[in-house]
């Protein structure tokens, strides 16, 4: 005899879709979602860049604040499809080492529930 | 031969409308701007403008196809892990980077030298193409302003630690970083920072 309890786990992941510039004007903002995420109980958030076609060290600190937010938390922040001029920037920041980048939404998903 | 083929080439690398710098031997434009967070998308559009006219500058119908390929703009950009080294990622990265430094230099301008309270204030930006050699082109940009003396040259420019997260600081960085070349000079109350990038072909 077995007792089957079924039961379904939510978990909350934030999700993120950025278009156009991320810089000066556009970090407060960004920034500002960090908060919104962090009041409701959100620490994983996902950061779809494939629309962005330009990033500036503003854009890239809102990011890092990001990052350094959800971790603290116990979470993280991922980022998708960071287009390949702005990657290039990261990697002369070496900032890929800190930031987990991905491809697709998808992958970034399995990244957060399976790490 | 290839004219047709070429042009249309360029045009797809850069996305650009028709260069308007076909037959000359100096490109320059300079344009003066309000000091203000509206005029960094402009400068980012004059950027890619200037940036996208560059190669039909360089006469491509003059050179044969597979010497078209070896244009380099760059130096370290180009070589991204798992990508080749193609007229249009190193082109795309060159444009980028020079859109960068600018918004970076304008940003600090308008934010560290009016100080975000002077709607009177404005920089002008020259942007300005010289053959260093027979290969070497320079990209020179030039941005002046009439804020307080400043001089990014003598600033810090130790490579911010990516672990310590640090949430400022990367600015000065990348200028310092993206630029072959960066002088500085003041004269007659104003502050002028040339900016220097090479490309060769």
């Amino acid at each position: 005899m077995i007792k089957i309890e079924q039961r379904e786990v939510i978990i909350k992941i934030g999700a993120l879709r950025l278009t156009g510039r991320l810089d000066l004007q556009a970090g407060p903002e960004l920034r500002n979602s960090w908060q919104q995420f962090s009041e409701h109980g959100i620490n994983s958030v996902l950061v779809d860049l494939h629309q962005v076609e330009f990033i500036d060290s503003v854009g890239i600190s809102a990011l890092v604040s990001g990052l350094k937010q959800m971790r603290s938390r116990g979470g993280d922040l991922k980022l998708i499809g960071l287009q390949s001029s702005a990657r290039a920037i990261f990697e002369l920041m070496m900032l890929d080492k800190v930031f987990e980048i991905y491809n697709s939404e998808e992958e970034a998903l399995k990244g957060i529930l399976f790490r | 031969m290839n004219k047709d083929n070429q042009s249309k080439q360029v045009k797809n690398d850069s996305e650009a409308k028709t260069p308007v710098y076909n037959k000359m031997t100096q490109a320059v434009i300079e344009v003066s701007l309000p000091a203000n967070y509206d005029s960094l998308p402009l400068i980012g559009t004059i950027v890619r403008e200037f940036c996208a006219a560059l190669p039909r500058f360089l006469k491509p119908e003059n050179i044969p196809d597979a010497a078209m390929k070896r244009y380099r703009f760059g130096t370290g950009m180009l070589k991204l892990p798992g990508s080749e080294a193609t007229i249009t990622a190193g082109y795309s990265h060159f444009v980028y980077s020079v859109e960068l430094i600018l918004q970076e230099v304008a940003s600090n301008i308008i934010r560290h030298g009016y100080g975000e309270k002077n709607p009177e204030a404005g920089l002008s930006l020259t942007l300005s193409v010289e053959q260093v050699n027979f290969r070497q082109y320079a990209l020179v940009v030039e941005v002046s302003d009439t804020a307080p003396a400043f001089n990014p040259v003598l600033s810090e420019v130790e490579q911010p630690n990516p672990l310590e997260l640090r949430e400022s600081g990367y600015g000065m960085y990348l200028i310092h970083k993206l630029t072959d070349k960066l002088e500085y000079s003041r004269r007659d109350d104003r502050n002028y920072l040339k900016m220097v990038k090479y490309f060769s072909q």
